[in-house]
């Protein structure tokens, strides 16, 4: 189950299988599109997707099924918890999973994040403000939370 | 013990294995050359002079050797016994029985890979030196195996020496980017040596080591990364991922068995100090 989206930083591509969402990711230039299968998993996506870019939509109600080690997946899990609009380190989530040393485990789980966007990666930033890395390129992430900061602004004034 | 077995059996598959990768070589000589010791400078006709000159002291006439070595067809191994104890003119008969075949092998894995030829004659070089300087460590059994497992050392020796010249990796390390700098922090983890061109190789080392981490079991490589890069020790390890220190450290030893297997063909006895284990 395939489906693609043009949002405004690229096409997205979306893979599901019957457990869930398995990936939510960009598609660079050079790669050969795949043919859309649609379903009713992956219509779910493609429309909070829509919503998410047009200011309509802070968090995503979706069944998500990423492939990651036990380690991995708590730490998506946390990274679901970061609200909207806001931000947070490796250190952030280290010390919530109540291990501050596994930081740099956490920094490669966060790359890891087969599912962008929804789950949101983008959102953890280095401990002195910096983007850091981002697998979808560094210009995509500070679009997403220039975006978030943007929507989250316009509800509060 | 059980996990030790297949490693052993995997070996002894790679010599068979490699004995069957001697190339076939026509009766000409390979690439339209001549003699290619002879053609290959110098020191090579020096080193063959030597040689030939301390068999005919032996022996009495070059016919006499010609006439030895159609009447007496020794077997290799035989040949090579008589070597070690000081039988240059077997030595010699070797050398002319395996110099094509030798030749063929270093030219076809070291000029595929973009190495001149001249890298590949003294290659050749080489494995006929080793196999004087380390005619001692040879006990019986195949004779054939044998020189072609010095070849392939040769052969990897002289595309390390080769891929270090060339290479020109960056060695950055940046502070806090821990999901692109992975390379990096890997390659300063990995590394112990302050001279720039050593750590080029390393450099090329490295990353086909992040290859060969890519692909193992997530749960091996996830085990290992947190030991090897992270510093973490077993039992944090253990905490971190909600799992037992048997577990942890089997998971750790069959991640570095599969490095080593994976790396072992590319980089023969550097495999080992790569992965930080003692020669």
């Amino acid at each position: 189950m395939t489906g693609t989206f043009n949002s405004p930083i690229g096409q997205i591509a979306i893979h599901a299988d019957e457990s869930g969402i398995l990936s939510v990711a960009f598609v660079e230039g050079d790669q050969p599109r795949e043919a859309d299968e649609p379903s009713p998993i992956v219509d779910h996506c493609l429309t909070q997707l829509s919503d998410y870019f047009s200011g309509q939509r802070r968090t995503f109600d979706l069944s998500l099924a990423p492939h990651g080690t036990e380690f991995e997946r708590q730490v998506w899990r946390e990274l679901e918890r970061i609200p909207f609009g806001d931000t947070c380190s490796y250190l952030d989530i280290a010390k919530r999973l109540d291990n501050a040393k596994a930081i740099r485990a956490v920094g490669r789980a966060n790359g890891a994040n087969p599912i962008a966007i929804v789950i949101p990666c983008h959102r953890v930033i280095g401990s002195d403000g910096t983007l850091t890395g981002y697998a979808g390129g560094l210009w995509r992430k500070r679009w997403l939370l220039d975006h978030e900061a943007r929507v989250a602004g316009t509800a509060l004034f | 013990m059980h996990v030790i077995m297949p490693e052993i059996a995997s070996n002894q598959m790679h010599e068979e294995r490699f004995a069957d990768d001697e190339p076939r070589v026509p009766d000409d000589r390979p690439f339209g050359a001549g003699d290619p010791l002879a053609t290959s400078g110098h020191d090579a006709q020096l080193m063959r002079a030597a040689m030939e000159e301390s068999a005919l002291k032996r022996s009495g006439t070059r016919e006499f050797i010609d006439k030895q070595d159609e009447q007496l067809p020794d077997s290799d191994e035989a040949l090579f016994l008589r070597y070690q104890e000081g039988d240059e003119a077997a030595f010699l008969m070797l050398y002319d029985r395996y110099k094509s075949s030798i030749f063929a092998y270093c030219a076809r894995v070291l000029m595929g890979e973009g190495l001149s030829r001249d890298e590949a004659e003294d290659t050749f070089q080489d494995v006929f030196l080793r196999l004087a300087q380390y005619r001692h460590t040879f006990t019986g059994g195949d004779f054939k195996p044998w020189i072609f497992t010095i070849t392939r050392h040769s052969c990897l020796t002289a595309k390390r020496l080769a891929f270090r010249e060339r290479a020109s990796t960056e060695y950055v390390n940046n502070s806090e980017n821990f999901e692109e700098d992975a390379t990096a922090e890997i390659r300063k983890a990995f590394s112990h040596n302050d001279d720039p061109l050593e750590r080029m190789s390393r450099a090329e080392q490295a990353d086909l080591l992040q290859k060969a981490i890519a692909r193992l079991p997530i749960e091996f490589r996830e085990a290992l990364m947190m030991s090897e890069y992270d510093g973490l020790t077993y039992d944090e390890i253990g905490r971190i991922t909600g799992t037992s220190l048997s577990t942890i450290r089997i998971r750790i030893y069959r991640a570095k068995s599969r490095l080593r297997k994976m790396l072992l063909p590319i980089l023969g006895d550097q495999a080992g100090e790569l992965l930080g284990e003692d020669a």
